[in-house]
């Protein structure tokens, strides 16, 4: 080591911190320490309540959102047709009326946030109310869930409403599918179910026949042209073993003739 | 954010070192405790691991260094003189010690770093370009430089 290497360090290592500034120095970083500390634990908390504010609102427009959506549906039918939207904790969520009096008693009434099973009790009685029963009209019940075993439960749980006892009600199901072809058609679903017994029957009737008739003339209907199929089956039977070795022309098309003479009826 | 606990002892640790820097390029004592605040408080603040006691005390270096260069470079600094400036901060050392001293604070700023970090520290040429971000080559110019403009001051002899 040189002279002047060595005549530096010894210069340099004479400079040394004065306790004073050392002290001065500790007290003044821990006070800022202290400050901060302070300062970045409301900071952390400020934060915290942010994000708790959005947390809870993110939940509650989820839930919200969740609430409102109907996952099954609920049609009745007698002559006003009304359909209710059921959403995942049984609760209606949406209400439509099909026709004019679905819509007029839609609007007497207030079904929403109701359980479907109170809201049925409550329809079934407006209908009674309103005479919409009489003559033992039939009511039908058409319910549409996620999956079959949606729709057995609100089957079964509909069933176990006591308005069902004194009346003539009949329970079905459908699938997701004819739910949605029932929306298209502007049917409910007891009555696009209904169409598409009819349609079997007569290939010819149309959504627009069928739209405006109470739910026991369609019934009637379907029932007529039931027996009249069967009475031409028969028919054709007995005139197939008359004309049997003979020449006789058969006609067709009694059947047709049945199904105007059922439509002019209404 | 450091413990009470750390920041006593890089207090105790590296006042002496930040002192000798903070001489090196500051002409009074209320900047050196501005300097002093403003490393340990960037010390406590930091959230860097240190990998060893070397490490650390490169990082002290380069941390006082910059702070020196901020403060002289201030707007506030570039147009005001101190009261405290007119009297320079003294430190009693002997004679012979304070001649070499004098000799090298009159160094223009550039060389004053490498000086004492190279002659005191015994950094080598490479290790101080790291830590202040010079090329190497540049260091050992400055060295040299440094050197001559010593032995032109103090006379030559003794000082080869």
């Amino acid at each position: 080591m040189t002279d002047l290497h060595e005549n530096i360090k010894q210069a340099f290592g004479e400079i040394q911190a004065e306790e004073e500034l050392k002290d001065y120095t500790k007290n003044a970083v821990l006070q800022k320490m202290q400050e901060k500390g302070c300062g970045y634990r409301r900071m952390q908390w400020r934060m915290a309540a942010v994000m708790a504010c959005f947390f809870f609102l993110m939940i509650s427009v989820w839930g919200w959102t969740v609430f409102m959506i109907p996952v099954s549906a609920v049609s009745v039918d007698v002559n006003p047709s009304v359909e209710l939207g059921i959403n995942r904790f049984d609760k209606v969520v949406s209400e439509k009326g099909y026709n004019k009096d679905g819509e007029v008693l839609l609007s007497e009434l207030d079904l929403r946030y109701m359980d479907y099973r109170d809201a049925i009790e409550v329809l079934l009685g407006s209908f009674e109310k309103e005479k919409y029963l009489e003559d033992a009209q039939a009511v039908s019940i058409t319910v549409s869930g996620e999956n079959e075993k949606t729709n057995e439960k609100m089957i079964s749980g509909i069933t176990s409403c006591t308005a069902m006892a004194s009346r003539n009600v009949t329970c079905s199901s459908c699938n997701p599918e004819e739910a949605k072809a029932a929306h298209e058609a502007g049917l409910s679903l007891g009555k696009y179910k209904a169409f598409l017994e009819l349609k079997q029957l007569d290939a010819a009737v149309t959504v627009e026949e069928i739209k405006d008739l109470p739910m026991h003339q369609i019934r009637s209907w379907i029932n007529e042209l039931s027996e009249g199929a069967d009475g031409i089956e028969v028919q054709n039977e007995e005139n197939n073993n008359l004309c049997s070795g003979n020449n006789c022309n058969r006609k067709h098309g009694n059947g047709n003739g049945r199904r105007h003479k059922g439509r002019n009826r209404y | 954010m450091r413990s009470e606990a750390e920041v006593n002892r890089a207090v105790d640790a590296y006042a002496d070192t930040i002192r000798r820097i903070c001489m090196v390029h500051l002409k009074n004592y209320a900047d050196t405790e501005d300097i002093f605040q403003t490393v340990f408080l960037k010390y406590v603040l930091s959230s860097i691991v240190f990998e060893n006691v070397e490490h650390e005390k490169a990082w002290f270096i380069r941390v006082t260094v910059n702070a020196c260069k901020d403060l002289m470079k201030s707007f506030f600094r570039s147009r005001t003189v101190s009261l405290e400036e007119c009297l320079p901060q003294t430190v009693e050392l002997k004679s012979e010690h304070s001649e070499i001293l004098e000799a090298v604070l009159s160094l223009p700023e550039k060389y004053r770093d490498v000086v004492y970090l190279h002659y005191y520290e015994e950094y080598t040429a490479a290790e101080i370009g790291k830590m202040l971000g010079r090329n190497v080559n540049t260091v050992y110019t400055l060295l040299k430089r440094s050197r001559e403009k010593l032995k032109e001051q103090l006379g030559g002899d003794g000082f080869a």
